[in-house]
């Protein structure tokens, strides 16, 4: 059976919350459902542009604290001497 | 530059070093000169006219070349068994002793190129593991250095770099640097770390992508560095481990039994002048800054661009600036693998080649460089032109045997004397000869099968029999092998001196060789095999015989690569009880850890690491994060269009070079996660997500 708009737009949510590493408690499944409700009633001609957009106003998001990904610069050269 | 001040060693070498050469010198010379003598009573007309004398002068090379590898594996069985070389930096200091000196800073760097990321950086989470149990971690920082050119290859290793950091809880202390420039090879690559951090640690430990290292070993390393502050760079004897194929586990094989001989007995002659093999071995930073950088050769030809063999070099300028270059044989749980077929493993040799034949420059021109290093390179450059100059001996007797059949005996080679020369055959003297020939060439291996009982260790190969019959098929195979290998060095020497083009490509540690690849690789010489013995037996039966142990296997050559390089057989020959390690037989903690899990789960390396570095929102961050493009003007532009063309239509319409670019961006991979997520579902991203949804 083809999917609905709706269920397009839920499965892409749920799988946006999995990506970021979130739990997909009920909690978190029935706020998915709202959010898509909300998504659709304001945006219906862009379903997906309006859930993105819903996400992070219902959904605390782990952020990403990439800190020194390399280290501090301590810079030196070569010597190049005869060969 | 600040000029550095060397110590000066605690511990007299230099007199021991120069009699133990000056003995092997005289020695091997002695022997070359007995063995050229027999040759010239065995030659018809004993040197007597041109062919003859050319091999005799072939033959002197090679029977002295032949002699240096059989007294220094007769050196390495005599100093084992008087427990070790006393000279030797182990033997300076106890474990009790080294057990109580403090660490400092080390950084561990491991430069990559195009290499498989689980096998890679499995491996340094073996290595960081490995050290983590000693207890010792915070004094340790790791450096992924990528020269990989294919996104799909950096990307992968990025998230490779995340997945890694994340398990082992490693930010922090796990690095990842990919150069936009690949300029000078790995030489260049280190050369680009040291400039950024060099100064920040006091050793650096070089690991190859295959590497894998004991933390036990490396801590020790740090140590014996600390107290001897004279020595610039420790090198390790690296042994192979985790061979699969047929190919991989008899060199690994030998490499177990034969190589403590032969790395004591290497180690015994060139103490605090030895050589740097490149990877597995501890270097001082700040002298390596120093003295050791390499300015690109000014000659023609092979002898312009950067140095791509740079280890040796490194090493002779460390010396020549007044440090000590040590191995360390005793330095055990050092490993490396070998390349896993013979097509990839005389694919390493041609690059090898040209590296090694660089060094005649060095060797004729480097100013100052100690006579030991000039015989290193010496010995490198042997280690390839041997195999030609076999071939022109080879040639030579075919030339020198036709005249003797074909064309009347002349008794008169020299138009000015009186006196007829008579040919004279010795056939008994020949075999003599060819006979101790083999002796050199084989009695360092029945010596290593002694060494193995004597040290008690015939359990490690499985025991005694197991131990008897592998050393056999190995020696089977190496026969099998060498005049392939002869060939295939020859072709590649004269490439590298006419200066032929070379890539340096990730080296293959994976794959088997088909039938086709293998007939079109081995043709040639199958060709000339061919020929030669066709030739030889229509001149003389005789002559037919002699050509057979370098024909045969040379005919051979296709299925002999083929079937060397089944994983399969190798596993059965395993099953069987040949080739066994100590390492496969007791367990190793490190093939343990590196074979627990992949890295990366199938599910990530299944899809092109593109798709997800747009889609994965964690991975998407973390390239962000390393890419640092700033684009300005048309270039900005372009990036915009790419950007569009991926969108709608998806990357594989995005040339390697463009998909590159447009990963660099920060700003546009960030939009392309933005637009992908919000792409309507019967659009290419909307689709993609569907399916990865399931």
């Amino acid at each position: 059976m083809t999917q609905t708009v709706a269920e397009q737009a839920l499965t892409r949510v749920l799988f946006y919350l999995e990506s970021c590493g979130l739990e997909l408690t009920n909690e978190a499944c029935i706020q998915a459902l709202q959010l898509v409700q909300e998504a659709l009633t304001a945006n219906p001609e862009q379903p997906m542009s309006g859930v993105m957009d819903q996400l992070q106003k219902h959904f605390e998001l782990p952020g990403l604290d990439l800190t020194q990904p390399v280290p501090p610069i301590n810079r030196g050269s070569i010597g190049y001497d005869i060969f | 530059m600040r000029e550095l001040q060397p110590p000066k060693s605690a511990t007299r070498w230099r007199l021991t070093a120069w009699f133990r050469r000056a003995l092997l010198t005289i020695i091997v010379f002695s022997q070359t000169g007995v063995g050229t003598h027999y040759l010239m009573q065995v030659l018809p007309y004993h040197g007597g006219n041109l062919v003859e004398q050319g091999l005799i002068v072939i033959f002197a090379l090679l029977f002295a070349w032949i002699s240096i590898g059989f007294w220094i594996g007769i050196s390495g069985f005599l100093i084992r068994r008087l427990g070790g070389d006393r000279k030797s930096l182990a033997k300076r200091h106890p474990d009790a002793k080294l057990a109580n000196v403090p660490l400092t800073r080390t950084a561990i760097v491991m430069p990559i190129y195009n290499e498989p990321v689980n096998r890679t950086l499995g491996g340094l989470r073996a290595v960081y593991k490995s050290l983590q149990q000693t207890g010792h971690i915070e004094h340790f920082d790791f450096f992924i250095l990528s020269d990989s050119r294919s996104p799909e290859i950096w990307l992968t290793e990025q998230s490779a770099w995340f997945t890694l950091c994340q398990e082992l809880n490693a930010f922090g202390r796990m690095f990842y640097r990919r150069r936009s420039l690949n300029m000078n090879y790995k030489s260049g690559n280190i050369a680009d770390f040291l400039r950024r951090w060099g100064r920040s640690y006091e050793y650096m430990v070089v690991l190859d992508a295959d590497s894998l290292m004991q933390g036990d070993t490396l801590v020790k390393m740090v140590r014996m560095m600390e107290l001897e502050p004279q020595v610039g760079i420790l090198q390790t004897n690296p042994t192979i481990i985790n061979s699969k194929s047929l190919f991989a586990r008899a060199q690994q094989f030998a490499n177990h039994v034969y190589g403590p001989l032969f790395s004591c007995g290497l180690a015994a002659f060139q103490l605090g002048e030895a050589a740097f093999w490149g990877h597995n071995a501890i270097i001082r930073t700040q002298p390596f800054m120093r003295y050791c950088g390499l300015k690109r050769l000014p000659g023609k030809g092979l002898f312009k661009g950067a140095i791509s063999s740079h280890d040796f070099v490194e090493a002779a300028y460390m010396v020549r600036a007044g440090y000590e270059v040590w191995l360390e044989p005793s330095l055990g749980q050092t490993y490396e693998e070998s390349p896993p077929t013979l097509v990839d493993d005389l694919t390493r040799d041609k690059r090898w080649a040209k590296g090694n034949l660089q060094h005649m420059w060095l060797l004729f021109f480097g100013r100052k460089i100690h006579f030991a290093h000039r015989m290193a390179f010496l010995n490198g450059i042997m280690s390839y032109v041997a195999s030609p100059v076999w071939f022109a001996f080879l040639v030579l007797s075919t030339i020198e045997t036709t005249r003797l059949v074909l064309w009347p005996i002349n008794y008169f080679p020299n138009e000015y004397s009186l006196h007829p020369l008579w040919p004279e055959w010795n056939p008994e003297w020949a075999v003599s000869l060819a006979i101790s020939t083999l002796f050199l060439l084989f009695f360092p291996k029945l010596l290593s099968i002694l060494d193995v009982m004597l040290s008690r260790r015939l359990k490690d190969y499985g025991g005694l029999f197991c131990l008897l019959r592998s050393v056999l098929l190995e020696m089977i195979i190496s026969t099998l092998l060498a005049p392939i290998r002869m060939l295939s060095h020859s072709r590649s020497v004269i490439e590298a001196l006419f200066n032929v083009t070379l890539r340096w490509a990730g080296q293959n540690r994976t794959d088997e060789t088909g039938w086709a690849d293998a007939i079109i690789n081995q043709a040639p010489g199958t060709l000339i095999a061919l020929s030669w013995s066709g030739f030889a037996w229509w001149l003389d039966p005789m002559f037919f015989y002699w050509s057979l142990p370098v024909a045969l296997p040379l005919i051979l050559a296709a299925p002999t690569s083929v079937l060397l390089s089944q994983t399969a057989l190798g596993q059965w020959f395993r099953r069987m009880g040949f080739f066994l390690i100590p390492e496969e037989v007791y367990g190793s903690s490190l093939l343990d850890s590196l074979e627990e899990k992949d890295l990366l789960p199938p599910q990530i390396t299944a899809r092109p690491a593109f798709h997800l570095a747009v889609l994965n929102p964690v991975i998407n961050k973390v390239h962000c994060t390393f890419a640092r493009s700033k684009l300005h003007g048309a270039k900005r532009k372009r990036v915009e269009q790419l950007r569009q063309i991926c969108l709608l239509e998806g990357p594989d319409k995005l040339t390697r070079a463009e998909l590159s670019l447009v990963a660099q961006h920060p700003e546009t991979l960030q939009w392309l996660h933005d637009q992908a997520w919000r792409s309507a579902a019967d659009s290419y991203w909307g689709r993609e997500l569907a399916r990865r949804a399931k």
